[in-house]
């Protein structure tokens, strides 16, 4: 299959990949899976004192698709509110990578991602 | 034979609807109903009875793949019950497994510096394949006491271990190959 010029862009040149300590008070970590194809997506963001995700990293195994959706989604959410990152849909990740339907669950796992990272966040602070 | 596309796999292949599977048996009846339906038998039938004829091959070799592979067949009895996972969108599981999932990754894509990566590889693969007769077993108790949640999150599970071991399994291959 085809990969888009966007997704092979961020494939090979792929933005904020790293981890920051789980640990930490002010991360929220979102470890997904897609048991089909066995990808596994790890989406961290480290948020501020007025609610706004400073930095986000990734680390994803899985193919292109998913690869480009977690970095994508990344550079998204920088400089978001919580509430703006919940936002982000599934659709339009996959509308500016121009994911072939085959390949739209892996923005899918993009979403969910950084849902359960900021539930993860939530969880801390409540 | 008529019945054949109507029937479930196990049913076709005379086996009780269960996870545990005799393949000695399925192999053989897998003989014996290729047999019965294969298509040379028909080189003179007219157009709509060979046509059945593939189509009950087909479904033969559908079968036979299924009832072999250790994680469709699981999937196949969730179907039998109801249990759906051709869109399987799903995504959230235990973070946990997940965690090892990645690591075991991350693990792999360091792999050619270790000193032996072979027998790296092979105790990966061993452990993976242990961790899979595990969950196999938390699948088959989940099933047989109708905790289909439960036995569903099982077949999940493995799924990522068999599509491990395969990279595992093709990584060990491919630095085997180098070697040569």
């Amino acid at each position: 299959m085809a990969y888009s010029e966007k997704v092979l862009d961020h494939y090979e040149h792929p933005r904020n990949v790293g981890s920051f300590n789980k640990d930490e008070e002010n991360v929220g970590t979102g470890m997904v899976g897609a048991p089909a194809c066995g990808d596994v997506m790890k989406l961290q963001i480290k948020v501020n004192d007025d609610g706004i995700i400073e930095d986000a990293v990734f680390k994803t195994y899985g193919c292109g698709s998913a690869i480009a959706s977690s970095s994508l989604l990344t550079e998204w959410v920088k400089g978001k509110s919580l509430e703006e990152a919940k936002l982000i849909k599934n659709t339009d990740i996959a509308e500016e990578l121009a994911l072939p339907p085959v390949k739209i669950h892996c923005s899918v796992l993009a979403e969910d991602a950084i849902h359960a990272a900021i539930e993860d966040y939530n969880g801390k602070h409540n | 034979m008529t019945d054949a596309l109507s029937t479930n796999y196990f049913d076709l292949f005379e086996l009780p609807v269960s996870y545990d599977v005799d393949l000695a048996r399925v192999q053989h009846r897998y003989r014996e109903l290729q047999k019965a339906v294969h298509p040379d038998k028909y080189a003179n039938a007219g157009a709509q009875e060979r046509r059945i004829s593939m189509q009950h091959t087909s479904l033969i070799n559908q079968a036979l793949h299924t009832l072999k592979h250790p994680v469709e067949r699981a999937m196949y009895l969730l179907q039998l019950k109801g249990v759906d996972f051709t869109m399987d969108n799903e995504t959230t599981m235990d973070a946990a497994f997940l965690m090892e999932q990645m690591e075991m990754r991350e693990n792999l894509e360091s792999i050619r510096e270790k000193d032996d990566p072979l027998a790296e590889l092979d105790s990966m693969s061993a452990d993976v394949k242990s961790n899979m007769n595990v969950m196999a077993e938390v699948f088959k108790n989940a099933y047989i006491s109708g905790e289909l949640d439960d036995a569903r999150e099982a077949v999940r599970k493995l799924q990522f271990l068999y599509k491990a071991k395969q990279e595992i399994d093709e990584l060990a291959a491919s630095i085997e190959d180098e070697m040569i």
